[in-house]
């Protein structure tokens, strides 16, 4: 645990103390805000269109952490903690399920006939055309970016954040935070045709959802089911990959 | 009890489950699970019946069983004991059961909790527990129950969201009622979020197939119903009416159409059924008790009628050709499709004749007239598919190479 700077008591030994949750949202004003957002659709990107899975899971893990930041700004900073370890943890459910299944890679038993099964297409066919699919979905991942952007800046479709004493300009940035994760949550749900790739969207939707519902409901019971939905979801798509992996390997 | 009941049942299940296969050896150890499983749900549905309290109070919300949550778990758990019994008797199509049984934890407290919004999230805890229940046997695809999850991850924002905009009616255009039938859309299966249905229909377990489309899907209406009946006005709001009603429509149709084309004798229950799926989303139109009656009669002959035909396919050893040569199991398969359809002389025929003659007072002029031709167009389309291949059994067959060969043997 870090430690703030020691001051000498009357013995003049120097006593630390511990950095608590008010000390670190000091340190880290620089990122709060705006650049939370802006943070939080970056690896939204990062999540839609890297191909490895490791570093879909790099990024879910900092986009918690940047959700985080913008929870903050809604809720009390205790329960954006909660927030925080529940994403984590949701991450730390997908690594070990990743680890289990090899991050989707064929066993090195298998001939290149059978390992074909177990990779995902690399072209995708348009008509007569057959295009890259990194270059599908950074286009779709381009489009959908402009589109969030866009409806961020309308006031028509602004979301209800701001408490009713605050002004709306100070939590503006929050609609693109929210209409980030949700779209790029449901591109990443279509675009991924493996369980544990599609459960990151799954993850970024939900985490667009809390964001604007928080500002509603602040009960607790609420605020602990959604956790709860979190991490059963979490459950279901490792189970899920681990079924896939079982299902391809009998057949094999 | 409905809520800790079934969790501790799963458990102890699950425990007499890992007992057999660490006794298989043992004559029937196989079939200790689901013998368990049966006292299980007997055993619960006997505590629910004599349990006297009917409210309590968790953390500032309260959860209440009323005579409607308490006739559903009654029926469901009933239900799940004829599923575990048959269950014993093909033991290969058990590995659903204890997930099924905990799955009525998360369903029991969504129908129970007030306000009804948090009945949502007990609802998605509820998709993923039946998600690991379709997969339990490793056979389906992965695909099938992710499409569900998706559709239960959909459908909570939306479920959130009706209930904050029934105390803040003015904060969004659409209302809360559109918003609810929207939910309601995408948890049931309706057009056009359908695209689980069919597949989870040819590839679950047979024997989970009643509990998964009936029972499960009976407790999501009885969960839409208590909002309904708590909200009146929400019914009578036209855009929930036109987009229930045209979903549930194109639903039938939809399945008529598919069951009409199928070639293949698997292809026509998961068409039947989704022409079903509509029919009950159609019963959401229906106003107050009389909308919940015809509800629970379709869902109810719908998990029968899937039971009959389960066990029409499972008594001809799990493959066409064994209709043909079986002709009682193709009795009891072609029985529970027409019931699916809701002929007469069925068990699906109340609640299809009950549907039909309320749904005219729902909308005026031609409009009824116009929607009763095109459901009935729906379940002819239905059963033009059934008799197709009804006619096509009767036909002689001819026998694979390999299956000759191993008979010669």
């Amino acid at each position: 645990m870090a430690a703030a700077a020691g001051s000498p008591d009357r013995a003049g030994e120097q006593r630390v103390t511990l950095m608590t949750i008010f000390d670190w949202l000091d340190r880290l004003a620089f990122l709060r805000g705006e650049t939370a957002a802006w943070l939080v659709v970056l690896t939204a990107v990062l999540i839609v269109v890297v191909p490895d899975l490791r570093l879909k899971l790099l990024a879910l893990a900092g986009q918690y952490f940047a959700a985080a930041l913008l929870f903050v700004d809604v809720l009390d900073p205790r329960l954006a903690i909660v927030k925080l370890l529940v994403g984590w943890f949701v991450c730390l459910i997908l690594y070990m399920t990743g680890r289990q299944v090899n991050w989707d890679r064929p066993p090195e038993d298998v001939t290149v006939e059978e390992a074909r099964r177990w990779r995902a297409p690399k072209q995708v066919s348009l008509g007569r055309y057959r295009l890259p699919v990194w270059a599908v979905r950074a286009a779709l991942s381009g489009l959908t970016l402009l589109l969030v952007w866009w409806l961020a800046r309308q006031p028509s479709v602004y979301l209800p954040l701001a408490a009713e004493d605050a002004a709306y300009e100070s939590v503006a940035y929050m609609n693109l935070a929210v209409y980030g994760l949700l779209a790029f949550g449901l591109l990443q749900m279509a675009l991924a045709a493996r369980p544990l790739a599609g459960g990151m969207g799954i993850f970024m939707f939900l985490t667009g959802f809390a964001l604007f519902y928080s500002s509603l409901d602040q009960s607790l019971v609420g605020l602990g089911l959604l956790a709860a939905v979190n991490l059963a979801m979490a459950l279901g798509v490792s189970y899920l990959a681990q079924s896939r992996r079982v299902l391809i390997v009998n057949s094999q | 009890m409905l809520i800790v009941g079934p969790l501790v049942g799963a458990v102890v299940v699950g425990l007499v489950g890992a007992l057999g296969r660490r006794f298989s050896h043992v004559p029937h150890g196989r079939r200790w699970m689901p013998v368990a499983a049966t006292v299980a749900a007997l055993a619960l549905w006997l505590l629910l019946t004599l349990a006297a309290q009917d409210e309590w109070a968790v953390y500032g919300r309260s959860l209440l069983l009323n005579d409607m949550g308490r006739t559903l778990f009654q029926g469901l758990l009933l239900l799940l004991a004829v599923t575990f019994a048959l269950t014993a008797v093909w033991p290969q199509e058990s590995p659903f059961v204890p997930l099924s049984l905990a799955v009525i934890s998360p369903l029991a407290a969504m129908v129970m909790i007030r306000p009804y919004a948090l009945g949502a999230l007990f609802l998605a805890l509820a998709v993923v527990v039946l998600v690991m229940t379709m997969q339990a046997d490793r056979r389906a695809d992965t695909g099938v129950a992710w499409r569900y999850l998706v559709m239960g991850v959909l459908a909570l924002p939306f479920f959130l969201l009706a209930g904050w905009l029934a105390d803040t009616p003015a904060a969004f255009p659409w209302g809360a009622a559109r918003v609810l039938a929207v939910a309601a859309i995408l948890v049931l299966g309706g057009f056009p979020f359908m695209m689980w249905v069919r597949p989870a229909a040819r590839q679950v377990s047979v024997l989970l197939r009643p509990f998964l489309f009936g029972g499960v899907q009976l407790a999501v209406i009885a969960f839409l119903f208590g909002w309904l009946l708590a909200k009146p006005g929400w019914q009578a709001d036209p855009g929930f009416q036109n987009w229930l009603r045209w979903s549930g429509l194109l639903t039938v149709l939809l399945g008529g159409l598919l069951a009409a084309a199928a070639r293949e004798l698997p292809d026509v229950l998961p068409s039947l059924l989704l022409l079903d799926v509509g029919m009950g989303l159609l019963t959401l139109l229906l106003p107050g008790v009389a909308g919940w009656e015809t509800a629970v009669s379709i869902l109810t002959a719908r998990s029968i009628s899937l039971l009959l035909a389960g066990l029409g396919w499972l008594l001809s050893g799990g493959y066409s050709e064994g209709m043909a040569q079986r002709p009682w199991a193709a009795a009891l398969w072609f029985y529970g499709c027409f019931s699916l359809l809701g002929l007469p002389l069925t068990p699906g025929f109340a609640g299809r004749w009950a549907l039909l003659s309320a749904l005219p007072g729902q909308s005026e002029g031609a409009g009824s007239v116009v929607l009763i031709a095109l459901l009935l167009l729906g379940a002819a389309g239905g059963l033009w598919g059934v008799g197709r291949i009804l006619l096509r059994l009767r036909e002689p067959i001819a026998e694979p190479e390999d299956f000759a060969v191993l008979h010669r043997e």
